[in-house]
């Protein structure tokens, strides 16, 4: 199966600090022990696991198909998708704020809509939510600003989850941000030629 | 207002912390930490601090401390309990 993998720098694991071999070799985990196994995001998975680099990879059977992501026991890097970088993780930190703008419009104060309904770009957000009081509308923008896209989509999550529609709402702005990704990406989870 | 996300709190895993390092968190447990942990920077360092600790106190071994250190050490915990009777602050 064909599936992807957000690591650290240097293609890292960001939480084990696991090396991954980027020529292809196989990493296997024991069979019987499904809590060390090789974790990896289906395209709907991608905006729950955003990292520096974003590898395309490949698992082997037996796999474990849970909500947010896929295990499997064997798996191997197949090659890095080089779309994926500052820019890219800049423009996407930006399309989530302006998402949880419109998000967050109906619900807020009249001055406040008005100063955030006009904003040309997320430095007018930032200055319009400060001066306004509202410490939450002036974080986002500016963790888009900072180019923080894991945590500038989360918060536009949370927003639609808090705005009434709870987790199904959550899970749906996580979708849009998948849609977002693979667009831009270009991903399909097919796979390659000359793959072996 | 209706929340509900499908990762934990900083707090809560505070609380795990122990238990993640040690491997002991069931699958759906771990998937929650985890996903916390894409998004808080602060928990990342957080982890990260508690598993230099864990890695640098599972070197050490009883004959490895000092007598001096020894003795300062049970009687720091003798008055620690002895002391407020409380919770630790």
């Amino acid at each position: 199966m064909i599936a992807f993998k957000f690591l650290g720098a240097g293609a890292v694991a960001p939480y084990t600090g696991f090396r991954w071999p980027i020529r292809g070799e196989w990493v296997s985990a024991p069979v019987h022990r499904a809590d060390v196994w090789i974790h990896a995001c289906r395209l709907s998975d991608l905006p729950y696991w955003i990292d520096e680099e974003l590898w395309r990879m490949e698992l082997d059977a037996p796999l474990r198909e849970t909500r947010y992501q896929i295990a499997s026991a064997c798996g191997r890097l197949q090659g890095r998708v080089e779309g994926w970088g500052p820019p890219l993780a800049r423009k996407f930190a930006e399309a989530c704020a302006w998402r949880a703008r419109d998000v967050a419009l109906p619900g807020l104060p009249p001055a406040l809509r008005d100063a955030i309904a006009g904003a040309a770009d997320l430095s007018a957000i930032v200055a319009g939510a400060a001066a306004l009081g509202s410490v939450q509308g002036a974080y986002t923008a500016k963790n888009a600003q900072q180019g923080l896209p894991a945590l500038t989509s989360y918060i536009a999550a949370v927003l639609a989850s808090s705005t009434g529609g709870g987790l199904g709402a959550f899970e749906a702005e996580r979708a849009w941000q998948a849609r977002w990704l693979v667009a831009q990406l270009g991903l399909d989870a097919a796979p390659h030629a000359g793959a072996t | 207002m209706k929340l509900s996300v499908p990762d934990l709190s900083c707090r809560e895993l505070v609380e795990l912390v122990t238990e993640y390092l040690e491997g002991r968190l069931p699958f759906d447990e771990r998937t929650r930490f985890e996903l916390h942990l894409g998004y808080c920077d602060y928990c990342r360092t957080y982890l990260r601090q508690m598993r230099q600790v864990l890695e640098t106190a599972g070197e050490l071994t009883e004959e490895s401390v000092a007598p001096e250190a020894k003795s300062s050490l049970l009687a720091a915990f003798r008055d620690w309990k002895g002391g407020s009777g409380g919770e630790p602050t």
